[in-house]
């Protein structure tokens, strides 16, 4: 076993906008170049990033066109085929009650590079990613090299790659297979992946991609992901790895309501996390629905079930439901309630709430602050925390 | 309801609209577009117009007035539709051929970017003393009426796209 440890409390979220369903976009495919959302924008989605997201002190002008500013680099037209970006991350995590109180954690330094040739497309990401001793940031299952062992506490830079694959596009764009490592098709592909919802399923786009195959499908009701799971082959040896499938599907009642529901089976001869055979399901439903122009409702729940070779070994469930509030565009005001117990003999579900606020405030930057209350909940004891998260968010 | 009502309204269903009607309240078009993976636009007036000459409905909507909730995208569609030489779209209907309740179906002429062409469209009627609520869609091909729809980074909003109102009128 090369390392098994599966901390992943505050690393490196991409971007993913699940909110813009109030401004009709419910399909992700033509602004994200991952068909079911989040990660690298496409040269369109840059266009609507800076039309949409950014802020203004002034509502923006019909006849004003898109700026040289929403370019990579903040100026670079790049050649049609060629689609480069970057995601810079760093934050501060304020922890009143805890030894150390304060964690600066550089949470990504990705680059993104994606090759368009007619229907194909290679997309890939690389960056550098920290190991830290005190489990706070880590890089984990999405790192190449060196590979640490937290027993020896070897290294703190690793070589991270979270997404390469090889994908072609077919019936006029309404379906796309891909070969490669991905983010697994499931649930909201909501920011925080450390809520109950994410972390528990183990389906966030921070360290969650697997090697697999997948076929997505966009329309303007229906949209969803199947993708059969290999494996994460940058956690070794191979018992750690899990194979089956995850998959979504998300019907668009109307321009501004969607329901969709996830399902997941994979099985590993040695669980991350215990270390023991286990089959590990989650099946549940979401929502995104905008009321108005200027407010979001997001929410999740779902069931899980980890089950050993001979028994029904746990059931437990996560959910979340999320407000997004534009105070003025380019300003959110975000408030997330959530819920999740791990079947582990804890008397009562874990709790969360988060207060965030997410501000736009030039093309490609955001600065971003949650306030994190939690009770933990486990067999022995239930504890509280609150943790304040400061984050500035380049994304070039 | 009362006898009375009942009865009114009996005399009205059974009829067709071929009265005068004048608009009452807010008429609103809409639009519904789609393009490639799942992409689809929504666009939205509540300033159209509805007016009867005894002979025709009309139901005219200035292109300035549809928001698509993208001011971006507005310039475009503006600059797609010709607005500037073109800037009302129009929907007559001969009123002999409208009824006054339930779903139906009717042709009309639809006039955009200054070319007309019959559409037909499906609608329905619902009508309370002198009051008739009228909903209605038809699909288009925006290549008919000789628009050509520039792609956008990538991003081309297909021809047949769905247009819908939704209106009151009294007589």
């Amino acid at each position: 076993m090369r390392w098994f440890l599966l901390v992943s409390l505050f690393s490196a979220p991409a971007w993913a906008f699940p909110w813009m369903v109030k401004h009709s976009y419910g399909s992700c495919a033509a602004c994200h170049v991952d068909p079911s959302g989040s990660g690298q924008l496409t040269p369109y989605g840059r266009a609507q990033a800076d039309v949409l997201v950014r802020w203004r002190t002034q509502p923006r002008k019909d006849e004003e066109e898109v700026p040289a500013s929403a370019n990579f680099l903040w100026f670079l037209e790049l050649p049609e085929f060629l689609n480069l970006s970057g995601n810079f991350r760093y934050g501060s995590l304020i922890r009143p009650a805890a030894a150390v109180k304060f964690v600066p954690l550089l949470m990504a330094t990705d680059l993104y590079a994606t090759l368009n040739f007619g229907p194909i497309v290679a997309h890939a990401t690389t960056g550098v990613g920290t190991y830290s001793t005190r489990a706070i940031a880590y890089s984990g299952p999405a790192a190449i090299a060196p590979l640490c062992d937290p027993s020896k506490g070897a290294c703190s830079v690793q070589w991270v790659a979270r997404e390469f694959w090889l994908g072609a596009k077919l019936a006029d764009e309404a379906v796309m297979v891909r070969a490669g490592r991905m983010n697994l098709p499931f649930g909201l592909r909501n920011s925080e992946h450390t809520t109950f919802v994410r972390a528990l399923t183990r389906t966030d786009f921070n360290i969650g991609q697997q090697v697999g195959l997948s076929a997505a499908y966009n329309s303007e009701a229906l949209r969803g992901e199947v993708m059969g799971i290999a494996g994460n082959f940058q956690v070794g040896p191979d018992a750690y790895r899990e194979r089956g499938y995850s998959a979504f599907a998300e019907y668009s009642i109307s321009h501004s309501a969607y329901l969709g529901l996830s399902s997941l089976i994979t099985s590993a001869v040695a669980d991350l996390s215990t270390g023991l055979p286990m089959v590990r399901h989650a099946h549940g439903l979401f929502a995104r629905i905008a009321p108005t122009e200027k407010f979001a409702l997001l929410g999740e729940a779902d069931f899980l079930a980890w089950q050993t070779p001979q028994q029904l070994d746990r059931l437990g469930f996560a959910a979340l439901v999320q407000a997004d509030l534009d105070l003025m565009q380019g300003l959110h005001l975000m408030g997330t309630i959530e819920g999740g117990h791990t079947g582990s003999g804890e008397p009562g579900p874990s709790l969360g709430g988060w207060l965030s606020a997410a501000w736009y405030f030039l093309p490609h930057c955001e600065l971003r602050l949650d306030n994190i209350f939690r009770r933990n909940s486990s067999a022995t004891a239930a504890t509280f925390e609150y943790q304040l998260l400061i984050q500035l968010h380049l994304f070039l | 309801m009362s006898p009375t009502r009942s009865l009114l309204a009996l005399t009205l269903f059974t009829g067709s609209l071929a009265f005068a009607w004048t608009q009452d309240g807010t008429a609103t078009v809409t639009f519904d577009a789609k393009g490639p993976a799942g992409f689809k636009i929504h666009g939205t007036s509540e300033k159209a117009a509805v007016a009867d000459d005894g002979k025709n409905l009309k139901v005219n909507v200035k292109l300035e007035d549809i928001d698509t909730d993208n001011g971006l995208r507005n310039k475009h569609m503006l600059e797609d539709t010709h607005a500037k030489d073109f800037p009302v779209v129009t929907l007559t209907v001969p009123t002999a051929s409208l009824k006054e309740t339930g779903a139906q179906e009717a042709t009309g002429t639809f006039e955009l970017n200054g070319q007309k062409k019959d559409v037909k469209f499906s609608y329905t009627s619902q009508c309370q003393g002198s009051v008739c609520e009228i909903e209605g869609s038809a699909p288009l091909n925006l290549g008919d009426f000789g628009i050509k729809i520039r792609s956008y980074l990538g991003v081309t909003v297909k021809p047949d796209i769905t247009v819908g109102a939704k209106f009151k009128v009294k007589k």
